[in-house]
């Protein structure tokens, strides 16, 4: 991953809102040019990293850095051609009621300094989204859509996507992210991805960063790290029949099922007799290590 | 469709486009246009109503005024009859005024308040401030604009406003209404009331900003408007130290002709009484020569009081000192505004 230009980097990043921490010395490298998926359950932290990472939030120490430059909590100016823009969509997709959809992407051009008409205009052709009606007369999924194409017509390097699908039908979920992979491929844009719902992810996402407790319990390509972990079950046992890491242990009277994260990314290949392998889902995957988050940090830092 | 049009596209060629965006003061100000221009076009079409009103209410003043000679038109006279009764034009004057002193309320609670406690509500502020703009400067320009138009306003509505307090202390009789006192003082002087009308409008910022809500910051405005108000009433006439002045007694209020236009009269001191020639009388002098006390019978004695006042002269440095003092307010009400914003934090969530 050192070899990849980075979109986002977290150093000892720590946010604590009065007793409440939010996140927890975070450390992690996010690759640029990719879709990144930001997983944890609900008050993981997810939000409260995007929203430091888009400088509308302090944080309490650390420091985020987008594009090598430092992220400014109090988004001093910086010289157009130097500063890597990020854009923050926040969950509950925010526009003015009173503004018409032209008028919103007249917002977007007044207020940004890049701009593509063309791009923010074709998202909202591709979804039907009228342009002439108010925003307060929009659908739900018709006011994600507009809020999609401002925050791409600002043609941003990082986008950073808080629960973008959340107001979406299955269908335009799929356009969505459909759209999206497109964006990606022809801009070279980073998009942060936040979700809950890992099931949104299929096909989606190309890089993984789990959060559980305010601190990132598994970051990697995601096409590796199903490869590098293996689903083991075979008759009762306390260790699994291979070397590598156990993630998740679970055992019946006469039965054992391991997750193991394996040494190398390769499928052991042969099991030992009585018990089969088989290849872990994102699902299982995201699942898995989020229960494990439950246990004492140590165990999730050697987890990691 | 325009060759920018992609096939099947149902958007106008207009809108498609490819460039460097904004950011820059002309964006700002039409950001600025097009969020308030409802609240704007209102102010300015109240501002319009309320200065035209004065000036016509002021024009068939200037009339009477005309055929009376400058002066106080005789009582029961054809010409005094359209200036008296309830809705009579000195009363409508007065109504008028009433309203002017009102207007930098208006304009903290319409304008001001709900400039950053909407964008809480309604969670715009995140929106707004992810784009490329810098909140401060975002914020900045908004209130300058916006200050600048209200200020503009105020300014044409206290010319209005003193044009017709000036009509209305001829028509009454310059001796009974003084451009010094009440609201018609308050309002003129065009700079206090400018200042004030801004004062406000940072005033409904800051607590908007404070309270990320709209009603509550109009509701504290309100209250602050009317306890500052009281304060003003009750304070401004000792804002210097008054003068001294011995009269003789009258019935009427007419000091006019010794002490000179549009005066203060902050106490008319009955304790010790002058006698014609200027010297303290006892008490039982007084007694004497009225023993039923009354002013006629010591009208009619050459007897004199003592008066305190302010002269009307001080008329311009009063409107100074207010407008100091507005725009001490509105200075500390943007410091607050300043702090408060560069201390907000958001989040997505």
């Amino acid at each position: 991953m050192s070899e990849e230009p980075s979109a986002l980097e977290a150093r000892g990043l720590t946010k604590r809102y009065r007793d409440v921490v939010a996140l927890s010395e975070c450390s992690f490298q996010l690759p640029a040019h990719r879709i990144i998926a930001l997983v944890g359950a609900n008050g993981a932290g997810k939000s409260t990293l995007m929203s430091i990472a888009a400088g509308l939030l302090p944080a309490t120490s650390g420091e985020v850095l987008a594009g090598g430059q430092r992220v400014d909590p109090h988004r001093r100016p910086r010289p157009a051609d130097t500063a890597h823009r990020v854009a923050i969509l926040a969950q509950d997709k925010p526009l003015y009621r009173d503004f018409t959809v032209a008028d919103m992407l007249k917002f977007g051009q007044h207020t940004n300094r890049v701009w593509d008409q063309q791009r923010a205009v074709n998202w909202l052709d591709r979804f039907e989204v009228p342009l002439q009606r108010r925003c307060g007369r929009l659908s739900g999924g018709q006011r994600a859509q507009v809020a999609l194409a401002v925050a791409l017509g600002g043609c941003p390097d990082v986008l950073l996507l808080d629960e973008p699908l959340a107001n979406l039908d299955p269908v335009a979920r799929s356009e969505v992210t459909g759209e999206l992979i497109a964006e990606v491929a022809d801009s070279g844009m980073t998009v942060i991805l936040s979700t809950h719902i890992v099931a949104e992810l299929t096909g989606v996402g190309e890089y993984l960063l789990l959060l559980a407790a305010g601190r990132p319990v598994l970051a990697g390509d995601i096409e590796e790290l199903l490869a590098g972990h293996v689903r083991l079950t075979g008759p009762r046992a306390d260790l699994p029949p291979c070397p590598g890491q156990i993630v998740r242990a679970q055992h019946t009277e006469r039965q054992s099922t391991f997750i193991v994260r394996l040494p190398s990314q390769a499928v052991p290949s042969a099991v030992a007799p009585g018990w089969s392998s088989g290849p872990v889902t994102l699902e299982q995957l995201t699942i898995t290590y989020l229960k494990t988050s439950a246990k004492p940090p140590r165990a999730l830092e050697a987890a990691v | 469709m325009s060759a920018l049009s992609t096939p099947g596209s149902t958007t106008p060629a207009a809108y498609r486009g490819r460039g460097r965006g904004g950011a820059r003061l002309a964006d700002l100000v039409w950001l600025t246009w097009r969020q308030h221009r409802p609240v704007i076009v209102a102010g300015l079409a109240v501002a319009g109503v309320v200065t035209g009103s004065m000036l016509y209410v002021a024009a068939r003043i200037a009339t009477i005024n005309q055929e009376c000679k400058n002066t106080a038109c005789p009582p029961g006279s054809a010409q005094a009859a359209p200036l008296t009764g309830l809705f009579g034009l000195t009363n409508l004057s007065i109504y008028l005024i009433i309203i002017v002193l009102f207007l930098p309320l208006l304009t903290g609670v319409f304008i001001g308040a709900p400039l950053l406690a909407r964008e809480h509500e309604q969670r715009t502020l995140l929106l707004a401030w992810s784009q490329d703009i810098i909140p401060q400067r975002w914020l900045w320009t908004k209130f300058a604009l916006l200050g600048v138009l209200t200020a503009a306003a105020a300014a044409a509505v206290s010319a209005a406003a003193g044009h017709l307090a000036h009509m209305v202390s001829i028509a009454t009789g310059k001796s009974l209404f003084s451009l010094f006192s009440g609201a018609g003082f308050l309002v003129t002087g065009i700079l206090p009331l400018a200042l004030q009308t801004v004062a406000w409008l940072a005033v409904g910022v800051a607590l908007g900003a404070a309270y990320r809500r709209t009603l509550p910051a109009i509701f504290t405005a309100l209250t602050g408007y009317i306890a500052v108000l009281f304060l003003v009433v009750w304070r401004y006439p000792s804002l210097m130290t008054p003068l001294t002045a011995v009269v003789p007694f009258s019935g009427s209020q007419d000091f006019t002709s010794r002490l000179g236009a549009n005066i203060l009269v902050i106490y008319r001191g009955m304790n010790t009484i002058y006698d014609a020639s200027g010297h303290a009388m006892s008490p039982a002098a007084v007694q004497s020569l009225c023993p039923v006390g009354g002013s006629d019978c010591m009208a009619q004695h050459h007897l004199m009081e003592a008066l305190r006042y302010q002269p009307g002269s001080r008329i311009p440095d009063f409107h100074l000192i207010l407008a100091c003092g507005d725009f001490a307010l509105g200075a500390i009400a943007v410091a607050v505004v300043w702090w408060l914003v560069r201390r907000t934090s958001l989040s997505a969530g």
